[in-house]
């Protein structure tokens, strides 16, 4: 019987092994390979190659081994640390931090020093500054790093407005949220029906965390640029942090969203429709305007656009009476994370060399462009540009990671930011390139353009206030890890969830009181300030560091 | 048999029950279906019925253009089939083990097998273990951990307690074995019970990536199906989900028919898994047959 | 013969609860297990001083226990109607068709509730007001006293189908020869279930029922955590996703580890309850 057993038992674990044995190593002939983890979920790096990746892999004579993430990033990152085995290279995302702190990564400031004299020059001094932690280290290298003249033609978010309606009323200025939605309700009063359903003058997203849509306007509507976890002014020459989300600005916006729903402009499947269905709806042309960030909205505004219908929407800035609008930001690079050098990585130099040649601008170029001829062309005043069949091609996202390699030396990786210039005016990012911007506008975007005496979408906004670029963006700080001030944000973001919706659906009347029950709720949770002290600290911090 | 007004209003109360079933539980399934077939991006237009408006194979042609996908759905196949085989017959031998009366240390056993179904150590201990055992970067973690599950054990013996004791007693008074009595006749008994447990484990296995994601994550040549539909899904998603815009290359153009989103990919992938696994499931049907274990039940 | 079967058992489902100690720890992941900070029951004192705790507690036990009675009475009708279905074209159709939902992930399934209930084109309100039980379109996944509703019965849709093919398979064991005795005494259609098919099912109700008894603070997490919204949060926030959000993702490692200590004795005393009430009432019992 026992035999039996140990017999079957054997069957089934050779039979298994037979296909176990997966885990063979590969060499690439004379290459070196870097390992590395990147906290983001892409598609596995093409076996093929890319056209710019073999490129840096010829030069470089580095294979780059890429695990990209699948799954939840703070199990991911758990597991890592806890078994102590990492790959040459990680960029922990928002969990960055965890890694700094276990000790698992290595400080980067003198191999820079070393071998890093183009990364030197494209982060700068400014920058490499910002990058050193309390104890004098540089651990990561972060994207997006801002460089030359910054070209921004599309601005981040905005109060979006269905063209048609600026063109009914014939394209006028709008200042505050009053005349924004003042223009709405005389439109949905006038063509109370779309389609043969009816008009919905306002809608927002309080799904999950497409929520912000909703829970960042008090700081939107007093012209503050996205900071995202709090505002920070200039008071008396020094930058102060407060939290928006039980400010007098909550209280008169909100107040003002109340009124719209009570006019029946607040569009009520909001508080509980989905990203799915919110894009649906803005596809149907019904809808007059809405709050949200542009990216969101990408795919809604390139349907209608090609529908052709005027049904798109136009960003457009809005603030209370009173305040100014600031809503763009300074360029900025990712403070909170970016690629490290692992305690497990054995030749920590050419990790570092083959950031340095990702960080020449000869490389920058090919990543964000290709290769001149076959991708682009340069005009006679050296600037860089594409025919109509280079554009047309760069139109398929399929086509455009074939050559560039999309995301994968881009977006994780030491680079540019999509808004820099390369040190001959050249705009990193083909989109943000102001000729090519142009010539992808369809004709009725132009026609808005025109009417407005503007060349770009961000001119409809203020320049940003670039002072503000000592401490910007304050939401690339990151909290500890299960500290007071994260418990704590929690906290509030489970009564803001709760209590937002409800101050947008108070009858007439008693508004005052779900607000003051709001306040309430707010005033049970324990040191909340901390969150507060926290951001302050953070800000001092980035300011001193600087001023060194 | 003359049916009486009561199995006249029994019989139409049924027929009118199974087809409000039927109706509730297919029509979502046509319209994913359907949304799998239609362009992603007049998808997102919402108001797709159960028939494609815009037809469109690139949500498919999006999934198998990984060049992964084919070796990943052999590991697949591979995992269930080896799972499913191990599992259905070590759970029925220790079910016929704590079965037997006259087996003094079936309680305690039992009691060891049914806590483990309330108590789980967490994910990084667990990590430890597999690690220390080998079981990392390996095919063996799909099927050696799982290899006898409470609820399927419980399942089972409870089906073995409902059999006629005679059987059992007749084989003995021949001299069979106890391996020889189960083989021979448990096992053949218990034929319907062993089919739901094998199609338990098979959609478990089948739909299972947590495993992948944790132990094996970084060798290609163990991934799965579902792992690789998952890696799909999840990059689409962050295409869409803001972080990635802000690079260079979130670029949409939109032009062409090529640009998926999650929604459309997700119910391209709900097709592409359930299919294979609802394939399965009329040919364990015909082990559902009243009667199959007759005579051996208790009377 | 279960000897290996037993050690292999320890090994996988017994030593990784070693883990938790973590519970009486400050855990970091960077130190080893037993390098820790301890910190005796202060994770159980934070836990069971959070305000919140009682109401998730609250509302895990109550969503779960609808789910259990719904999810087991709809699965053993469906069961039964197949049953009582002559035609072998029509079972194996019901059958396949009523288990598919189970293949739908619940991204997929929530979405489809969110536009079926929708108050703007949903077909829920569509039907009622159409029939004139009510006139104005109702946001029904905003109304936190329909939350638990729309779980139930939502769980009902997805796994009605595939519930029952455990009850399907304990049928097979009745013997034929007992429904045609029936049939000869002139025994009526609800008469042969009562009396006949509902016993043969009874074991395998008990001990389904027994194990699901213990899984009261589970009440599932995608499916509340897709659906909810924050008008409804009250009374949609589970065992589960307090612990994903208060515990795993702030990798608070040793509140999660008190946590599910919390939940693991909780269900161990529900089961050996249940267990020790059916042996009471003289019924199959789980051990």
């Amino acid at each position: 019987m026992k035999r039996q057993l140990l017999v079957f038992l054997m069957v089934t674990l050779s039979f298994s092994l037979a296909f176990a044995n997966g885990a063979k190593e590969e060499k690439a002939g004379g290459m070196k390979t870097i390992s590395f983890f990147m906290g983001h979920p892409l598609e596995d790096y093409p076996a093929e190659g890319t056209t710019v990746g073999n490129y840096i892999e010829e030069q470089t004579g580095v294979k780059a081994d890429f695990e990209f993430l699948v799954g939840e990033l703070e199990q991911k990152v758990g597991i890592m640390i806890a078994s102590g085995e990492y790959p040459d290279v990680v960029n922990g995302r928002n969990y960055h931090q965890k890694f700094i702190d276990a000790g698992a990564v290595i400080p980067l400031e003198d191999l820079i020093e070393e071998h890093g004299p183009n990364i030197k020059k494209m982060y700068g001094d400014t920058i490499l500054k910002l990058l050193r932690k309390d104890d004098g280290h540089i651990y990561f290298l972060p994207a997006f790093v801002p460089s030359g003249k910054i070209s921004k033609t599309t601005p981040d978010q905005g109060f979006f407005i269905q063209k048609k309606v600026l063109k009914e009323f014939g394209y006028p200025g709008i200042e505050t949220v009053d005349d924004y939605f003042d223009l709405i309700s005389k439109y949905a009063a006038k063509y109370p029906e779309v389609n043969g359903k009816s008009t919905i003058g306002f809608t927002s997203l309080f799904y999950s965390w497409r929520n912000y849509t909703v829970m960042n306007m008090p700081s939107v509507v007093t012209g503050h640029p996205n900071d995202g976890s709090g505002n920070v002014d200039l008071v008396n020459g020094k930058w102060v942090v407060s939290q928006y989300y039980d400010s007098p600005a909550a209280k008169e916006i909100y107040a003002k969203y109340n009124e719209v729903y009570n006019d029946g402009l607040f569009d009520p499947e909001s508080f509980v429709a989905d990203y799915d269905q919110y894009q649906a709806k803005l596809t149907s042309g019904r809808v007059l305007g809405f709050f949200d960030q542009t990216w969101s909205v990408d795919n809604v505004q390139q349907i209608l656009k090609q529908e052709d219908k005027d049904n798109w929407y136009v960003a457009l800035p809005a603030v209370l009476d009173g305040y100014t609008e600031e809503c763009n930001g300074p360029a900025s690079p990712q403070l909170d994370a970016g690629v490290s050098i692992t305690v497990s990585c054995k030749d920590p130099v050419a990790v570092i060399e083959y950031f340095d040649f990702l960080c020449r601008e000869e490389t920058q170029k090919r990543i964000g462009w290709g290769f001149e001829g076959t991708d682009y062309l340069v005009d006679g005043d050296g600037m860089f540009y594409r025919n109509e069949e280079q554009r047309a091609r760069f139109m398929d996202p399929d086509y455009t990671k074939k050559v560039t390699g999309g995301y994968y030396f881009n977006y994780m990786m030491p680079g540019l930011g999509s808004n820099s210039s390369f040190s001959d005016g050249n705009v990193f990012d083909p989109r943000n390139q102001p000729s090519e911007f142009y010539a992808r506008l369809y004709d009725s975007e132009k026609e808005v353009l025109d009417a407005y005496h503007i060349q770009t979408w961000n001119e409809l906004f203020r320049a940003p206030n670039n002072d503000r670029a000592v401490y910007y963006p304050l939401w690339t700080g990151k909290m500890n890890t299960g500290s007071a001030e994260e418990i704590a944000s929690q906290k509030i973001k489970d009564v803001r969830d709760k209590y937002t919706p409800l101050l947008i659906m108070a009858d007439k009347g008693s508004y005052d009181a779900v607000w003051n029950e709001y306040l309430d709720e707010l005033n049970k949770i324990k040191d909340r300030d901390v969150v507060n002290d926290f951001y302050q600290k953070l800000v001092d911090s980035r300011v001193s560091v600087l001023a060194k | 048999m003359k049916k009486t007004t009561d199995d006249i209003i029994f019989d139409t109360a049924k027929v009118f029950m199974l087809v409000f079933l039927i109706i509730v539980t297919l029509y979502p399934f046509l319209n994913i279906l359907a949304i799998s077939f239609n362009d992603a991006m007049d998808s997102i237009r919402g108001g797709v019925n159960i028939w494609p408006r815009k037809f469109s194979l690139m949500n498919y042609e999006k999934i198998f253009s990984n060049p992964n996908i084919g070796h990943a759905a052999i590991i697949s196949v591979l995992r269930t089939v080896i799972a499913v085989i191990t599992q259905v017959f070590c759970t029925a031998m220790v079910a016929y083990t704590i079965s037997r009366k006259e087996f003094v240390l079936r309680k305690f056993i039992t009691l060891l097998y049914v806590i483990t179904m309330y108590i789980d150590g967490g994910l990084i201990p667990t990590y430890f273990l597999m690690r220390s055992l080998h079981l990392v970067n390996s095919f063996h973690i799909y099927w050696v951990p799982g290899l006898v599950a409470a609820f399927n054990l419980l399942v089972i013996r409870t089906y073995i307690n409902g059999l006629s004791e005679s059987f059992i007693e007749s084989a003995k008074l021949e001299g069979a074995s106890d391996f020889t009595i189960f083989l021979k006749v448990i096992m053949p008994l218990c034929l319907p019970v062993l089919a739901t447990v094998a199609l338990f484990v098979a959609v478990w296995q089948w739909n299972f990536w947590f495993d992948t994601f944790i132990y094996n994550s970084s060798n290609i040549k163990l991934s799965t199906l579902q792992y690789e539909l998952m890696k799909k899904i999840q990059s689409a998603n962050a295409a869409v989900s803001g972080s990635s815009a802000s690079s260079a290359f979130a670029e949409a153009g939109g032009m062409s028919g090529s640009r998926v989103t999650p929604t459309s990919l997700r119910a391209a992938m709900t097709v592409v898994v359930s299919l294979p696994i609802i394939a399965v499931y009329p040919f364990l049907q015909k082990y559902f047959v009243t009667g199959l274990a007759i005579g051996g039940v208790k009377g | 013969m279960a000897l290996p079967f037993v050690i292999h058992l320890i090994i996988f489902r017994y030593i990784p609860i070693v883990g938790w100690v973590m519970a009486f720890q400050d855990y970091k992941p960077a130190r080893g297990l037993f390098a820790q900070k301890w910190v005796g029951f202060e994770q159980f004192r934070i836990l069971f001083s959070d305000l919140a705790f009682y109401r998730i507690l609250r509302n895990t036990l109550a969503m779960a226990a609808i789910k259990l009675v719904l999810g087991t009475v709809f699965s053993i009708l469906v069961a039964v109607l197949v049953n009582e279905t002559r035609s072998k074209f029509a079972r194996r159709s019901v059958q396949t068709i009523s288990y598919l939902p189970h293949f739908v992930s619940w991204v997929v399934a929530a979405n489809i509730f969110l536009n079926v209930l929708s108050p703007d084109s949903g077909i829920l309100n569509n039907i009622l007001m159409a029939f004139g039980i009510i006139k104005e379109p109702v946001l029904w996944l905003g109304v936190p006293e329909y939350f638990w509703h729309i779980i139930g019965w939502s769980h009902v849709w997805k796994e009605c189908g595939f519930g029952a093919i455990i009850y399907l398979s304990a049928m097979t064991a009745i013997d034929p020869q007992i429904y045609e005795a029936a049939d000869i005494d002139g025994a009526r259609r609800l008469q042969r279930i009562r009396y006949i098919t509902l016993p043969g099912i009874k074991a395998t109700f008990i001990i389904l029922l027994i194990m699901n008894i213990g899984h009261l603070l589970d009440a599932g997490f995608e499916q509340q955590y897709l659906l909810q919204n924050g008008l409804v949060q009250d009374y949609s926030e589970v065992f589960t996703i307090y612990i994903m959000k208060y515990g795993l993702k702030m990798m608070r490692y040793s509140y999660a580890a008190a946590a599910g200590i919390f939940k693991s004795v909780v269900s161990i005393i529900l089961i050996f309850s249940a267990n020790r009430l059916a042996a009471r009432l003289g019924e199959e019992t789980l051990v």
